[in-house]
């Protein structure tokens, strides 16, 4: 009875005391903007439990995955047993859950080698990815199970010794009972029980009370995380909320944006996928998120004022700015944390502060005078059309089937504008009625809406959004995966209804209706750089690889493709900016990728800004093979021995 | 300590010059803040961060308070709109008369703008502002430090020589450049600045100085020989530029 | 007629080189029957007087005692002279320090002023100037009575064929003038140790070079052609590039013989530093960037889309 009292006083006690801590780090979540996650709730039950079930982005890392659900469906097992211990000392001889005890000793040896593997990963085999995590935090973790886990056997161990006829249900305990017991008697056994037992019981309590504080509450707030995850389209960022300053403190953060900083458990995933950070850049997402959770507890705790800025002072500004907004962090998180939108939220305060790379500043001032990052008169836009040898129409004069959204790069940049005009010649082979906005066009804004002018983005919209409605058309085709984005996914909330498509889309179409036919070339190994616009943020994959074997192309596929693309160092306005690089450029890292590759003569693009990035890193490359840069409308006029 | 800088619009470099009789046709021309006021302005938004000093950003009413506006959302205290007789086109020269008695009625300490306009004909304006003034002046500063006294200026004197001046306050000063590039100036920003006002209208009866220059004629200057077009194709013109450095120094392949 | 006055400008006791043009050029107005003096601020430690050919008389004013050289001593000097010698037509260099010189001259004078001038006509009465205004993109031709002050760029009024040496003359002046701005420093490593003038080919950058991480590779096809790397003043003022290396009317008036220009466009006060390069080679984006007025060959693509193509072609010729 005295020590179901006393077990009951410290279980109280210890959940108090967690529970404190958890309230206590909880409580700036309050004061935080609404997330509006509470919408879709039985699409996100059954979405949470499934990918926590499958452990989908978990086995893509396949070692860790494997061990990682070993320790989650050991711990599941092992709870029953500790709830069994608790019972055990509250109603001595209830002998709860006894129907669970064979696996008992199955997931203490399953627990007991993750461990291992676990330490073995950390230390050796993913080192990489673990650079910068806290190491003593998962030293505590790893040793915390190791030792709850221990304790919960010896004290089988001791049972079995005690109670023989219990052996049966003790895979291993038995045998280690016949082993270590052979000279015990029943009363050291009853007490060796009892010490473990109770061992076991103040650890777990331990542990619980230190979890709060350790990035093992991911185990607590994961699947809670993975309920509110992200349901809106990938490439839709939120406007801004007009609150009152500082503007760049945690309360303009959603309160959901804030839990994500709870529930990460420090795996690197998203380090190792970010382009910046393999590039030598100062930003790595996993560091970013870590450091905001450190500055949300201190805040917690008083010892940080509510209201600090976080961009510049809690993240370094140019970490800020190395951003590329790939999405790869985000895609890769088992936990769906949210990188990009916190950064885009900083980096709306360092753009209302002024704070912004020159070259920056010369391209948001262009887009605001000219509607174009590259400061010409909007005039001089369609200028890239006086190469064809015919007029293509004005969409807001003539109906056509087609409106072409074009995009600054595509316009303006020399080397993008001959793939432009490309474009135009297949569309008029192929007999397709499409039109152009001419000088009416602007900036998509996408990578201004990234950069973190808002107002600027919104203004270039409406403006866009004003000019397509004045044409009458099908659907909207443009070769720009950024552009093709935010048409998509963010031009909506600001009224456009329309259908749209990428360029690689309507050619695949094309090609298998029979109305572009596909040239007579020579046949050649080559491989496909999905765009991170195009595909992993938008699913789009398929389209361009068709064409690619349509064409009598051997494709060989990337290492890294699909959804686990390389990007190539462009997006969240990098191109704009004048920092020089440290170390290779995103772009010579994924050309040095494509190297590897045997025998694989051309790198085939879809995307403005990656040939511009992809052709000037292959310029620079001086040793290895030669690849040729190619978008996707070159594989209709190269292929002759010139090519 | 009073700055006042004094913001103009120019032609955009960038856009084309629509020419008329005599000058430019002003209702065609496309309006940028010139590039040195700018400079000038984020040298007075730094003069205020370190010292503290009272920016008045001051504009003429025809060139619209788009240009006053941007001058708040970059820090500027207040902004003047000045209501004068003056037309499009006219001279720096001539203005200086109306702008100093401007700067006598703001009581300025410090007048500070671009070093000079791109329509200059008949001189620029910091050496006639400061004549009309009869303060000092110095045109071409990279940097301006000030206290209530005195202003340290660093003079580009050209040739790679730099001074380093130091004035007595009230002066007039030409910036040609600034510490750090003109900052940015959000579209948040923006509207919070408009949404604050504080830009007052200043009507001053001085006029604008007669000018004894008259421009006789005003033309797109001639060509003095027709450049030869290399390829469009960065790699083939890079091709060619590389021939052309290789074979420099044969005097039979110059074409002078 | 009436006579002439022509200011020289000696920073570090030396004349420049587009001074003494316009000394040169002033006896061509002057003709045979005016006057050509040539002032400067100087003393006896002033270098060759003697050598500013086509002045009849040179005075070499010296600063009064307790004031530095600066603009607002200068004016004032100038303009007494002015008035002393009833010049009809003041004539300055339209450098950083001169055009400014001629507005505060002009000023004191109360006499019309003209700048950016590339061509001039001498009446009795008047004077007929050719001006470069908005970036080269217009011409102005415009008149005034004398007396007048012009502002002369560099180089561009030819020079008498028939040139004499002057009569030297030092001069003391009083002055009644608060003095109001101190010289407290001159930044000598804004100087620098390299003379771009001495390098017979320049690569120069320009606003359009694209960063600063281009620069770079701007200084690497200098050093594949044996030349030395210029800029614009644009370039320069960003700190992206030592002044040193600044051709324009506020750098350097250099004569290479081969000029190969990166993302310059070509303003007047770039190009009167380098119009009398030998082969001019332009790359611009801007197809109607002045810069390809005068330049022999001219390329519309983007500088980063070239550099890395250009410096590799260098490259493997070498090999």
């Amino acid at each position: 009875m005295i020590e179901a009292g006393v077990l009951m006083v410290l279980a109280a006690a210890a959940l108090g005391a967690a529970a404190a801590r958890l309230a206590r780090r909880f409580r700036p979540l309050l004061a935080a903007q609404p997330s509006g996650r509470s919408d879709r709730l039985n699409e996100r039950l059954t979405g949470a439990l499934a990918e926590f079930v499958s452990h989908r982005r978990l086995l893509n890392a396949r070692f860790a995955g494997v061990y990682h659900a070993a320790i989650v469906a050991s711990f599941l097992i092992l709870i029953a047993t500790k709830i069994r211990a608790f019972a055990e000392i509250l109603a001595p001889g209830s002998d709860a859950l006894r129907a669970l005890l064979p696996l008992h000793d199955v997931a203490v040896v399953a627990m007991l080698a993750a461990v291992a593997a676990a330490v073995v990963n950390r230390l050796w085999l993913s080192r990489a990815r673990f650079a910068g995590s806290n190491h003593r935090d998962a030293a505590v973790i790893l040793a915390a199970i190791s030792f709850i886990v221990l304790a919960s056997e010896a004290d089988a161990v001791a049972h079995v010794i005690a109670k023989p006829s219990d052996a049966g249900q003790y895979a291993l305990a038995a045998p280690l009972a016949r082993w270590l017991g052979a000279g015990a008697s029943f009363a050291s056994a009853v007490k060796a029980e009892h010490v473990f037992r109770w061992a076991h019981i103040a650890a777990v309590l331990a542990f619980i009370v230190y979890v709060p504080g350790s990035k093992h509450l991911h185990a607590v707030t994961g699947l809670p995380n993975l309920f509110f995850r992200n349901l809106a389209p990938r490439g839709q960022l939120r406007p801004r909320t007009e609150i009152a300053p500082p503007a760049n403190a945690l309360s303009a953060q959603t309160w959901k944006s804030l839990f994500d900083l709870y529930s990460c458990s420090e795996c690197g995933r998203c380090q190792a996928a970010c382009p910046a950070h393999n590039s030598g850049k100062p930003l790595n997402p996993k560091t970013l998120i870590m450091g905001l959770r450190s500055h949300l507890v201190e805040t917690a705790y008083g010892r940080a004022p509510a209201g600090m800025a976080l961009a510049g002072e809690v993240v370094a500004e140019d970490a800020l700015w190395s951003c590329t907004s790939c999405y790869a962090c985000t895609a890769v998180c088992p936990l769906r944390i949210e990188h990009i939108p916190k950064i885009v939220e900083l980096r709306r305060a360092l753009v209302d502060d002024g704070r912004l790379d020159p070259g920056l500043t010369a391209a948001l001032n262009a887009a605001r005078r000219y509607g174009n990052v590259f400061k010409r008169p909007a005039k001089q836009r369609p200028k890239w059309a006086d190469g064809l040898d015919f007029d293509i129409p004005d969409g807001a004069q003539v109906e056509v089937d087609y409106l072409w959204f074009v995009g600054d790069h595509a316009s303006f940049h020399p080397a993008a504008a001959e793939r432009t005009r490309r474009f135009a010649r297949l569309l008029k082979s192929a007999g397709v009625s499409f039109g152009i906005l001419h000088a009416d066009e602007r900036s998509s804004g996408n990578d201004i809406r990234r950069i973190g002018e808002e107002d600027l983005f919104q203004e270039l919209a409406r403006h866009n959004i004003e000019a397509i409605s004045a044409c009458r058309f099908v659907k909207i085709v443009t070769t720009d995966p950024h552009s093709f984005n935010t048409l998509v996914n963010e031009y909506p909330a600001f009224g456009l209804k329309a259908d749209v498509v990428h360029h690689t889309e309507l050619i695949a179409d094309l090609i298998a209706s029979g109305r572009l036919e596909a040239p007579k070339t020579a046949r050649r190994r080559v491989t496909y750089h999905d765009p991170c616009y195009l595909g992993r943020y938008n699913g789009r994959f398929e389209a361009a690889r068709a064409i690619i074997t349509r064409l009598g192309h051997d494709l060989v596929e990337m290492p890294r493709n699909r959804e686990a693309s390389f990007c190539c160092g462009a997006g969240g306005g990098r191109i704009f900016m004048t920092d020089p690089p440290s170390g290779a450029r995103p772009a010579d890292l994924r050309l040095a990728e494509a190297a590897q590759l045997e025998g694989v003569e051309w790198f085939v693009v879809a995307c403005p800004k990656d040939y511009v990035m992809f052709s000037d890193a292959s310029k620079a490359r001086d040793e290895g093979p030669h690849i040729a840069v190619k978008e996707i409308v070159d594989l209709f006029f190269d292929g002759g021995d010139n090519g | 300590m009073k700055v006042v800088v004094i913001l103009r619009n120019a032609p955009d470099p960038l856009e084309e010059l629509p020419l008329a009789e005599g000058g430019l046709d002003w209702d065609e021309v496309a309006y940028a803040l010139d590039i040195f006021d700018d400079c000038a302005l984020e040298e007075a938004a730094l003069l205020k961060e370190e010292t503290g000093a009272e920016v008045i950003a001051l504009g003429l009413a025809k060139d619209g308070v788009r240009l006053l506006q941007t001058a708040i959302a970059r820090g500027a205290d207040r902004a003047v709109r000045v209501e004068a007789d003056v037309e499009d086109g006219v001279s720096s020269r001539s203005l200086a008369p109306v702008l100093a008695e401007a700067m006598r009625n703001l009581g300025a300490d410090l007048v500070v703008t671009g070093v000079q306009a791109p329509g200059d004909l008949a001189g620029q304006l910091v050496p006639f502002l400061g004549a009309e003034l009869g303060w000092p002046e110095v045109n071409g500063v990279l940097a301006i430090e000030a206290d209530g006294n005195r202003a340290r200026v660093r003079n580009d004197q050209g040739a790679g020589r730099v001074v380093v001046l130091s004035v007595a306050l009230p002066a007039v000063l030409g910036v040609q450049t600034s510490r750090r590039p003109p900052s940015y100036v959000s579209g948040t920003k923006l509207r919070k600045a408009i949404e604050a006002g504080a830009i007052s209208t200043l009507k001053i009866d001085a006029v604008p100085a007669k000018d004894a220059v008259e421009i006789v004629e005003f033309i797109r200057p001639p060509r003095d020989r027709a450049v030869e077009r290399l390829a469009d194709d960065p790699d083939v013109a890079a091709g060619q530029i590389a021939r052309l450095l290789e074979n420099f120094g044969n005097e039979a392949q110059r074409d002078v | 007629m009436s006579d002439l006055l022509v200011y020289v400008e000696t920073p570090g006791g030396v004349a420049t080189a587009a001074s003494r043009d316009l000394v040169a050029a002033a006896r061509g107005l002057a003709g045979r029957g005016a006057k050509v003096v040539a002032a400067a601020i100087g003393n006896d430690k002033t270098s060759v007087p003697e050598t500013w050919l086509g002045a009849d008389e040179v005075v070499l004013v010296e600063p009064p005692a307790g004031f530095d050289e600066t603009g607002d001593v200068t004016a004032h000097l100038l303009s007494r002279l002015q008035r002393e010698l009833r010049a009809g037509l003041v004539l300055i260099p339209n450098s950083s320090v001169g055009i400014d010189l001629a507005s505060a001259v002009a000023a004191i004078c109360g006499a019309p002023m003209l700048a950016s001038c590339v061509g001039l006509t001498l009446a009795d009465e008047t004077v007929t100037v050719r001006s470069r205004l908005y970036g080269g993109r217009a011409e102005a031709i415009a008149n005034a009575p004398l007396p007048a002050v012009v502002a002369v760029n560099a180089g561009a009024l030819p020079c008498a064929v028939e040139l004499t040496a002057p009569r030297v003359s030092l001069r003391a002046f009083e002055i009644n003038l608060p003095a109001r701005i101190r010289v407290e420093a001159v930044e000598t490593d804004a100087i620098g140790d390299i003379d771009i003038g001495q390098s017979d080919r320049l690569v120069c950058v320009g606003r359009g070079i694209g960063g600063e991480a281009n620069i770079e590779f701007a200084r690497d096809v200098a050093r594949a052609i044996g030349g030395e790397l210029a800029a614009s003043r644009q370039v320069t003022d960003r700190g992206w590039v030592e002044r040193s290396r600044q051709i324009g009317k506020s750098g350097k008036t250099v004569t290479p013989r081969l000029y190969l220009g990166l993302g310059v466009s070509g303003a007047p006060e770039h190009v009167e530093g380098m119009r009398n390069a030998g082969l001019i080679i332009a790359v611009n984006t801007d197809p109607s960037a002045p810069i390809f007025d005068i330049a022999h060959y001219g390329a519309t693509c983007a500088v980063e889309a070239l550099l890395p193509s250009l410096i590799r072609r260098l490259a493997e010729s070498r090999q």
